[in-house]
């Protein structure tokens, strides 16, 4: 009888299946280890994240500074027209664009802050984490619980729009929850109608409503149950004369892949 | 042992190495790619450890929100355990 070869070591498979069995328990264990310390370990990890967050952002963003990346062409065009002294010239303007666009970024939450009194003072976050990486449809942001940060506050744009709220905090960082994350539903109103959003990630929702209800793109989207903050724009309306309903894509006007700061909103006592 | 041993250790362990930093950098399906490949080809114990790093991670605290990846890896490392047994090796 012919034997066909592997590649795999013939011993060791019930070794393999004991380490699976023991990891598994481990897994569990420490699941509920974690559950039952209130998310001990869980703020760990997340801080750990936090830093290495913060560090890759860094190193990333001073090898796109030095231009190691750039095309051929491009930095041949850059030696010729480039003096020594300009270059660092050019270095220090980069820098000062980076530091003008943080600086605009806070200003606009400044000013948000100041719009809007009565609401206690908030705080104002860095963004940790890629919105990417969770499939969840939450995000890390630099500061928790000894920054007066409480689950459940809400989390806003420079522009005052929701993007979700406090869903866990540890002492120097915070999960924020999407109010659009993938499956959450939300109550909203646009254009005086109640709809129910669901979300589907990224900023983007979609809800189904009457057809004869005149809505249309860039009417914004308000919550009730957020104190009528704004959680969205209205980017499509898609209907079909054979159906009785119109669906109406709604989207965050701001890319959230892009966002570097945020507010919280501290909660009413 | 066959010669290919080697090399093949060196497979799983890069790919485990990217499932648990892509955990913390890259978007969600990069790590879930990695648990699915590493589940097909090996008796891969670590795609658990990989699970359970996202659901720390990311998983939602308010209330009671099921871990998916860790579930959904407990579920896939053991039953394609015996398809790999089955069709992987003599």
């Amino acid at each position: 009888m012919k034997r066909t070869f592997t590649y795999r070591p013939a011993t060791g498979a019930s070794t393999g299946r004991r380490r699976l069995l023991a990891t598994t328990a481990l897994v569990v264990l420490v699941f509920v280890i974690d559950l039952a310390s209130g998310g001990s370990i869980r703020h760990q990890l997340r801080g750990v994240a936090s830093i290495a967050s913060q560090w890759t952002s860094r190193v990333g963003s001073s090898i796109k500074g030095a231009g190691i990346f750039s095309s051929r062409a491009a930095l041949e065009a850059q030696n010729r027209s480039l003096t020594e002294e300009l270059s660092q010239f050019e270095e220090r303007a980069a820098g000062y664009d980076a530091l003008k666009a943080e600086n605009a970024q806070l200003r606009a939450l400044l000013n948000l802050v100041q719009s809007t009194p009565g609401q206690g003072a908030g705080v104002t976050a860095p963004v940790v984490s890629s919105v990417r990486s969770s499939p969840y449809g939450t995000f890390l942001i630099g500061a928790g619980s000894a920054e007066a940060i409480a689950r459940g506050s809400l989390v806003q744009t420079s522009g005052g729009f929701v993007v979700g709220s406090i869903s866990d905090v540890g002492a120097h960082t915070a999960l924020v929850s999407e109010v659009f994350a993938p499956g959450a539903s939300i109550e909203a109103e646009v254009a005086g109608s109640s709809i129910l959003a669901t979300g589907s990630g990224a900023g983007n929702a979609r809800a189904e409503v009457p057809r004869g209800i005149p809505i249309s793109p860039g009417d914004t989207v308000v919550a009730s149950q957020l104190g009528q903050r704004p959680i969205g724009i209205v980017g499509k309306v898609a209907s079909s004369t054979g159906s009785a309903v119109q669906t109406v894509y709604i989207r965050l006007p701001v890319n959230l892949n892009s966002l570097q700061y945020v507010y919280i909103v501290p909660i009413r006592n | 042992m066959s010669i290919l041993y080697q090399s093949e250790t060196s497979i799983r362990l890069a790919v485990a190495m990217i499932g648990i930093i892509s955990a913390f950098f890259a978007p969600w399906f990069v790590p879930a790619a990695c648990i699915v490949f590493l589940c097909i080809c090996y008796p891969a114990w670590e795609v658990l450890l990989i699970a359970l790093l996202m659901d720390l991670l990311w998983l939602p605290g308010a209330g009671f929100s099921v871990p998916y990846f860790l579930v959904g890896s407990i579920a896939l490392v053991w039953l394609c355990a015996p398809l790999r047994s089955q069709f992987l090796s003599t």
